[in-house]
């Protein structure tokens, strides 16, 4: 026994210092990997989640991981089984589920998210997040009406002791090391813990994606007195990935390959040798530093405070290109289809042949040839820097890497209030967040080129005036190098105020409880840069756009008896609509929908719960209606042949469905699950349409009656259904085993396909007619999941090992959603196809636990 | 507590090592074609002349100077490139990349050398894997000449024409067609009463500006569409046209559009509906002239058709003159001339017509074509002058007359 602690000691040192060595090490490792999936299980089956298809245009992009520490089957199932279909419970976006840390609510006050990427990797600190995955009353805020989590980052939320884990798995991420430790409250008041954590990857499941990432985490925690204790904690989570992208099915069709990036290709280095380069990188760091302050007034009341800041970078390099040919590979017209439409065998089979031949040239990007086109473009450009006779002459760059940035600094500051009655639970609180977005775009590489020139090309070929093609016009013809910013320049501010109290009753036979929050919300844009097309309305500040809110739920618990419940909720809600809607195209000018209106929402569920030691069981009904909301994209419009702004107003949603879930054990270790979701997510509105050049916006087209109603929400598996078996042995082992099957996936449906402009040059009869109504839907699929644990106790050491593959069957033939091009041309309906993505083939995660 | 700080020390500086460590990439080893030997664009003419089209395989280069580039618009894909041998039309493969005053090696290997409307092309150039650059912000002065000097001979060279005004009936419009993309023919006039077409496509920049409304001078490419001249502005600030205008035309019908009643021409059939102006090019004409006969195939049908032209505008007139060419055949009734200062529209009835028949010479018959000679128009200066031909016929007898070319000088 003595030997073995030994061992373990001498192996505890040794990992310590190899993640310090591994962290360090691992900032200098770079390349190339893939957006993850499923990202993280535990013995616990806790998973947390990154969303798997980005890049999308539909709001339902952000499928957003949702912390799940929830024992309800039905959330757990959704969250771990359904993910890699992109289910979401209730057909809710992310930004109706609140995230607190430590009960300050954390959403993206531009778009409403919740921003996982703050913490990420930072599991040991996440994984007991307080979730609950409905309406519900609330102990810190109101709430969205898809639920909270509560993740306790407190220097008291990690267990005392250390933890350290190796994972190892063939997803986003390749490899994870975490190490975490925590004092626990110690006798002289004060508690400690940190955690660390680094994931890497070289190259990712899909082929040129690469992932690295370090997460950081300190708390401290001091108590006072009996009565006062105050919180430091803060975490950050630095990532740079290289992304993947969905697309066309011609494209994997020709490639024979469903999961083909064509984000990256081959660069030959000084040496002769070539590396992959990643043409789409997305990096972030946005730390969070939070200050708690608690303060147990006496027995039955408390007040806790906190403040949070939040600031950091957030960007997306991307490749740009002036006077140039497209450097994608996958542009439509490098595609045989194109060339086919065309009636032009000859090039179509050039393209054919590139493309299935494998060649990089055709199917990758090809960064040699942009840079000898950098090379070779020498250019004399006159009056530069806004200096008339200013001639500079070089090189100057076709093609470049560019950073987009939005950096974020947000001050928030939340108090809440309990008081305990004999059978009254009362909480208020107050909230406050200020959020300032610094948007603007920075040179990378200028990959051989001497210089980029800050115009817009789309401007200097539509305006006469050479004024309107300047993205500054304080200084024209401005040539911009590496670190520079271009492009646009400006900041969005958004303030919230919110007030809020509740009150819950527990009685013999029924609880309920019932809550109110009014809040406002107000924001404006801040232009640094005048534009030169909007000289009048691009700098400075914008007007301001304020929006009263106000909230309400209630909610009662029947208890037929302790094991037997019936519940009811129900909310009535107003809602601001964001500065990411409201404003048409921030990037150039202050221009915003005229008189943007609240949305409204009406929801409510009611459930039968059993809860037996052997047998749990939740079924549910839930109704959502969505009203008034605002919807708003920028595209090239093949009719008015312009690149636009389409704003639609009055966009109605309702969700309705089931939710059912059983657990049960049959006999000894043996248990068996079922969960079936059934939902049904519409569009319920015929919305009017706005359409705006973007360039000069000349409004092109006003209330435009789009024939949404009735089109399916797409992106997601409307209903989906799983059944399982578990079994958990004596010595701490387990393993289970779930089917997943999940039906009526729709791609979200383009609004200005669905108009009578679209349709004007065909009768009901056409082919084209339906060609262009209709929704397409995709194939209903499955997925096989295995999962299992063993842990064992050796003295004051545990070591658990835990495993799951996913998608056992290697089922590679499920299209998990994509969507709708918005660039579309009503006189060749197919021209631009959705685009889709498939679900990832087999994959594993597994993970080694020491804890000490 | 030790290891502890220890950790968070090393966390936090990977964290920044990670934030500050970016990739840098170095800029491959990059090769251009190379020059297989030299060839002018002279050359490549009569290359082209003798061997049709021809695609190249091996990396001859030709030099010379980009003089026109796709930046204002009104060439797409198109650039135009001068040696000192002669001028040539380059089609690129895509847009971009090439601008005024570059000095490039095009090397060949991959292009086509074609005709294309009759127009010297040379044809599927990559602007990042054929061109060469030399160097950039090179001038090259154009040369200067006459409208009535512009011949094919010129094609695709750049020149510029001094003393010219574009013609009087086109002040109110703009260059192209702007809203509906189009592209848009303008007659350009010297003091001779020489014209030449200026096309402008719908897509460039200043397709919707009005048209200069003074006399000066303007650079153009010498470009060619199927025998005919062309001219192409290569950009909107090469327009110096503020000087006074000089008399030049008020109307300028030659029917080579082959529409008998664009430019607001009307025709009122005032009796009989067989018999109506079209265009024809019958007899071997090198372009159209319009027609009319009251001759049916069977017989001849009562006529009474008036050929009107649109009102204009005399006023600023010291001594305005008309002229057109006429031929007849057949024998019948005579054309007559006449001239109105009070019609609108409609009805020639509506208005006071003077019969200027006599003022003209007229042909004789057998559809030779003569010309009127000048008409002095002198006495109906005026601000709404209206011209018309009308053409009569009984069910006994009837002419064929043409008509072609009806010019009114201010």
């Amino acid at each position: 026994m003595r030997a073995t602690l030994h061992y373990l000691n001498m192996l505890k040192n040794f990992i310590l210092s190899a993640s310090a060595l591994f962290i360090a090490a691992i900032s200098f490792g770079q390349d190339t990997t893939r957006i993850g999936s499923i990202e993280d299980t535990l013995n616990d089956n806790t998973p947390v989640f990154i969303s798997s298809l980005e890049d999308d245009n539909s709001s339902g992009g952000n499928v957003s991981g949702l912390l799940q520490s929830s024992r309800d089957v039905f959330a757990a199932t959704a969250g771990f089984n359904f993910f890699a279909a992109r289910f979401r419970i209730r057909g809710y976006n992310g930004d109706k589920t609140t995230i607190f840390v430590n009960g300050v609510p954390t959403g993206d006050a531009v778009t409403g998210y919740s921003q996982f990427f703050k913490w990420g990797g930072l599991n040991d600190v996440t994984r007991y997040a307080e979730t609950k995955k409905w309406l519900t009353s609330n102990p810190y805020h109101f709430g969205g009406i898809g639920g909270y989590s509560n993740i306790d980052i407190s220097a008291t939320s990690v267990r005392k002791g250390w933890r350290v884990s190796y994972a190892n798995t063939n997803r986003s991420y390749r490899q994870r090391l975490m190490v975490t430790y925590g004092t626990g409250m110690q006798k002289n008041g004060w508690a400690f813990a940190f955690s660390a954590s680094a994931r890497y990857a070289r190259e990712g499941y899909i082929e040129g994606t690469y992932y690295n990432n370090a997460s950081y985490y300190f708390a401290a925690k001091k108590e006072i007195n009996k009565k006062h204790s105050l919180n430091f904690s803060v975490l950050g989570a630095p990532r740079e990935r290289g992304r993947s992208n969905i697309f066309l099915q011609e494209v994997y069709d020709l490639t024979n390959n469903q999961y083909h990036n064509t984000n990256w290709g081959w660069q030959t280095l000084a040496s002769g040798d070539s590396v992959k380069r990643n043409g789409n990188i997305a990096r972030e760091h946005i730390p969070i530093m939070t200050i708690n302050h608690t303060w147990k007034i006496d027995e039955k009341s408390n007040l806790k405070t906190s403040v949070l800041a939040s600031f950091g970078k957030r960007g997306r390099e991307r490749l740009n290109w002036y006077d140039a040919q497209d450097p994608r590979p996958g542009y439509y017209r490098y595609l045989p289809s194109y060339y086919e439409s065309l009636n032009d065998p000859a090039n179509a089979a050039v393209f054919r042949n590139g493309w299935t031949s494998g060649n990089p040239d055709f199917t990758q990007i090809n960064w040699d040839h942009l840079y000898r086109a950098n090379d070779n473009n020498l250019y004399s450009l006159d009056d530069a820097d806004g200096l008339t006779g200013n001639t500079v002459n070089g090189k100057r760059s076709k093609y470049i890497m560019e950073s987009q940035w939005s950096n974020e600094l947000s001050l928030a500051f939340a108090s809440v209030y309990n008081k305990t009655f004999e059978k009254l639970t009362f909480t208020a609180g107050a909230y406050y967040q200020m959020q300032r977005n610094h948007n603007y775009k920075t040179i990378s590489d200028l990959m051989g080129g001497d210089y980029w020139v800050d115009v817009d090309q789309f401007a200097e070929q539509d305006f006469l005036d050479p004024i309107a093609a300047q993205n500054n016009a304080d200084t024209p013809n401005r040539t911009v190098r590496v670190g520079d910013t271009f492009g646009w320049d400006y900041f969005m501010h958004n303030h919230e105020v919110t007030g809020f109290a509740q009150a819950e009753f527990k009685l013999d036979k029924i609880d309920w409880y019932a809550a109110v929050e009014l809040s406002d919300q107000l924001f404006y844009r801040e232009g640094v840069y005048k534009n030169g097309r909007f000289l009048d309305n691009s700098q400075g500040k914008s007007d301001v756009y304020n929006f009263f809110n106000y909230s309400t739920k209630a909610g009662i618990t029947y208890k037929i008896s302790g094991r037997q419940f019936l519940t009811a909720n129900a909310a009535f809600l107003t809602e601001a609509p964001t500065s990411r809607t409201v404003f048409i195209s921030p990037r150039t000018r202050d221009n915003a929908v005229d008189n943007p209106i609240n949305e409204t929402i009406y929801t409510g569920d009611i459930s039968y719960i059993l809860r037996y030691p052997k047998l749990k069981m939740r079924a549910t009904y839930y109704y959502m209606e969505r009203k008034d909301a605002l919807w708003s994209r920028s595209f090239y419009h093949d009719e008015y042949r312009s690149f636009v702004n389409y704003v639609m107003e009055g966009v109605d949603q309702f969700h309705q469905g089931l939710e059912f879930g059983i657990d049960g054990e049959i006999v000894g270790g043996l248990s068996a699950n079922g969960v079936l979701a059934w939902g049904q997510h519409l569009y319920s509105s015929r919305p009017t349409a706005s359409v705006y050049r973007d360039n000069s916006a000349e409004l092109i087209d006003e209330d435009k009656l789009v024939y949404l109603e009735n089109y399916k929400i797409g992106g997601m598996p409307q209903s989906a259904a799983s059944v399982g078996l578990k079994y958990s042995g004596k010595k701490y082992w387990f393993a289970g085993v779930n089917f997943n099957y999940f039906m009526d996936i729709y791609l979200d449906p383009g609004p200005d396909r669905r108009t009578a402009e679209a349709v004007a040059n065909f009768v009901e009869s056409d082919p084209q007619w339906n060609e262009t109504l209709d929704q397409t839907r995709l194939d209903n699929g499955y997925s096989l999941n295995l999962i299992g644990g063993k842990s064992w106790r050796m003295g004051d050491y545990f070591l658990s090992l835990f495993g799951n593959i996913t998608n056992v069957t290697n089922n590679r033939n499920f299209v998990t959603g994509g969507f709708e091009q918005l660039r579309f041309d009503n006189t060749n309906v197919g021209k631009f196809p959705p685009r889709i993505g498939y679900m990832a083939g087999i994959n594993y995660f597994v993970s080694a636990t020491l804890r000490f | 507590m030790k290891m502890n700080k220890f950790n968070i020390l090393v966390a936090l500086a990977a964290v920044v090592a990670l934030s500050s460590c970016k990739k840098e990439y170095d800029t491959p080893p990059l090769t251009y074609p190379n020059d297989v030997g030299t060839i002018t664009i002279d050359s490549l003419r009569q290359m082209q002349q003798a061997q049709g089209t021809i695609s190249f395989t091996e990396n001859q280069s030709v030099y010379g100077i980009i003089t026109m580039d796709e930046n204002d618009g009104n060439v797409y894909k198109n650039v135009y490139m001068q040696d000192h041998t002669g001028a040539i039309n380059v089609r690129l493969l895509s847009g971009g990349g090439l601008y005024q005053g570059d000095s490039v090696r095009i090397a060949l290997d991959g292009c086509y050398l074609n005709q294309f409307n009759g127009v010297l092309q040379l044809d599927s150039v990559n602007a990042d894997v054929n061109v060469v650059k030399q160097s950039s912000n090179n001038p090259f002065a154009p040369e200067i000449t006459t409208i009535d000097q512009l011949t094919t001979a010129k094609e695709s060279q750049l020149i510029q024409l001094n003393d010219v005004q574009f013609v009087q009936w086109e002040l109110n419009n703009t260059y192209a067609d702007k809203p509906n993309l189009e592209s848009k023919d303008i007659l350009v006039e010297d003091q001779n009463g020489n014209t030449a077409v200026i096309r402008t496509s719908g897509y460039s920049s200043f397709a919707a500006e009005q048209i200069a409304q003074g006399s000066g001078s303007i650079v153009l490419i010498a470009a060619v569409y199927n025998g005919a001249m062309q001219l192409l502005i290569r950009s909107y600030s090469e327009i110096n046209m503020n000087g006074p205008r000089f008399t030049g035309l008020v109307l300028n019908k030659d029917f080579n559009d082959d529409e008998p009643l664009s430019q607001g021409w009307t025709e009122e059939a005032v009796v009989g509906t067989y018999a109506s102006w079209e265009t024809s090019s019958a007899g071997g004409a090198p372009n159209p002239y319009v027609v009319i006969s009251n001759y049916d195939g069977t017989s001849n049908i009562d006529t009474d058709n008036w050929l009107i032209s649109p009102s204009f505008d005399l006023s600023g007139s010291s001594a305005p003159s008309l002229s057109f060419d006429n031929a007849e055949n057949y024998g019948g009734p005579a054309l007559q001339l006449m001239i109105s200062t009070d019609y609108n529209s409609g009805a020639p009835s509506s208005g006071t017509w003077t019969d200027l028949s006599s003022f003209a010479n007229w042909s004789s018959g057998g559809f030779t074509f003569v010309n009127s000679g000048d008409i002095d128009l002198t006495s109906y200066i005026g601000a709404n002058v209206h011209i018309a031909f009308r053409y009569t016929g009984t069910t006994s007898t009837g002419s064929t007359w043409e008509l072609d070319n009806i010019v009114i000088k201010g």
